[in-house]
């Protein structure tokens, strides 16, 4: 298994979607409470910067799922599958190692959307 | 003899057809095993099945001497590597990259022997050209060079050369000779291209209908498909004490036929026979390839 998720880990290096989504995430990151921090300039409302604390909800089941059959799908197309068969690896390790790649690479999406917030937070209210 | 791959009364079925039906075959160490049968004949299965990536109905087979139902059968996995139907590469990555993580794969703590293997296939100076941008025979040699990874000393390719030009089967073919002549490493190849194989074989199966018709080595092949004047006479008796006397090398095939493997002055010899009372009925000038072996071995299966 520990194999496995090291070939998945320079895989996942090298994915181009990968490095997209983590972009992706990391805008959004700092889109999220810029907008925010602008509409209440504009209306006078005040904002707690954890309210969009979880906007990443919004994107990540659709990036998730474009990674997940783009980078999972490809084994399949490309049958890089079978070189792991052939040489003794059973299916369920390798699925359980594809699954776990798709959740750390999630988990990695939702982390990099958090990493701008440290830079927002008022020390003294916690409000914008 | 050694055999690295011997299967016994194996047999696989799909829903509605019969893919192998009994198939035993061994494939000596050190040898270039030549697979050949018609399309549905059962190759690929029979390579699927070797592979691990399906199991058998019935029957066994045994690598290097280990069942496949044996828990240390990954031990004998770990000698054998594979390119069935299309070879397994990343399109998205270099040459290098596809090695190293066949390398990760596999377990092995650094990539030493890398360099190597890309220069035995002729691709290391693609450098950061992605597979997607290979040619074929390229992608082809990629396959093989990831099976490489780890030393394997058993190579199963299922049908190599197909989609090549002639320039891409000749270096495939050159491929196949120096792995088995300097590192010692068997072959099974499935085949379509007879002529192809005909260079490199030193064994064949010939299946059909999921069965082995026949194996035979490449000598023997040479020795049944040598060029000949096939006799056929009123008495073999005679004609042998006739060809005898010429000193002509001959074998007799039954009680009217007879072949003779050297150039016959026909005057000479119809006139001998004819002094002996031996008519001679027909005579027929053979040389078999190995296409013309093939069909008549697989369309006599048929006939009977």
């Amino acid at each position: 298994m520990n194999r496995l998720l090291s070939a998945n880990l320079i895989c996942l290096r090298k994915h181009k979607f990968f490095w997209i989504g983590m972009s992706f995430m990391f805008a959004a990151g700092i889109f999220f409470p810029v907008n925010r921090y602008l509409d209440m300039k504009q209306c006078g409302s005040v904002n707690n910067l954890d309210n969009g604390f979880f906007g990443c909800a919004l994107f990540i089941g659709i990036l998730t799922a474009v990674f997940c059959s783009l980078y999972t799908g490809t084994e399949y197309s490309d049958g890089t599958m079978r070189n792991k068969i052939v040489i003794g690896h059973k299916r369920r390790d390798i699925y359980l190692a594809n699954f776990i790649t798709s959740a750390v690479t999630g988990i990695a999406m939702c982390a990099v959307f958090f990493l701008p917030y440290p830079l927002y937070r008022n020390s003294s209210s916690g409000v914008f | 003899m050694d055999y690295v791959l011997r299967t016994n009364a194996l047999c696989k079925q799909y829903k509605g057809c019969q893919a192998l039906n009994g198939l035993s075959m061994n494939v000596p160490k050190g040898s270039i095993y030549g697979f050949v049968g018609k399309n549905g004949a059962g190759k690929t299965t029979l390579i699927r099945l070797i592979c691990g990536l399906q199991t058998p109905t019935s029957g066994e087979y045994m690598l290097y001497g280990r069942k496949h139902t044996d828990k240390d059968i990954l031990k004998s996995r770990r000698r054998m590597g594979a390119v069935v139907e299309t070879p397994s590469i990343y399109l998205d990555m270099t040459a290098a990259d596809n090695l190293k993580i066949q390398y990760r794969i596999l377990g092995l703590p650094s990539c030493s022997g890398m360099d190597d293997i890309l220069e035995l296939v002729e691709l290391k100076h693609t450098g950061s050209k992605k597979a997607k941008n290979f040619s074929l025979g390229m992608r082809q040699r990629l396959g093989i060079a990831i099976a490489l990874v780890g030393g394997p000393d058993f190579l199963v390719l299922d049908e190599p050369v197909n989609g090549l030009d002639p320039q891409g089967i000749i270096e495939m073919g050159e491929l196949i000779l120096k792995l088995n002549r300097r590192q010692g490493i068997t072959f099974l190849i499935s085949s379509h291209i007879l002529d192809e194989l005909s260079r490199l074989a030193t064994h064949y199966g010939f299946i059909d209908n999921g069965q082995i018709v026949r194996e035979i080595s490449a000598e023997a092949l040479n020795a049944a498909c040598r060029k000949c004047v096939r006799l056929e006479v009123s008495d073999t008796r005679i004609l042998t004490r006739v060809l005898d006397a010429m000193n002509l090398e001959y074998q007799i095939i039954s009680g009217r036929e007879a072949d003779v493997y050297a150039k016959i002055n026909v005057s000479q010899l119809t006139l001998a026979l004819a002094k002996e009372n031996c008519e001679v009925i027909s005579m027929l000038e053979r040389d078999e390839s190995l296409e013309s072996y093939y069909v008549n071995l697989i369309g006599g299966k048929q006939d009977e």
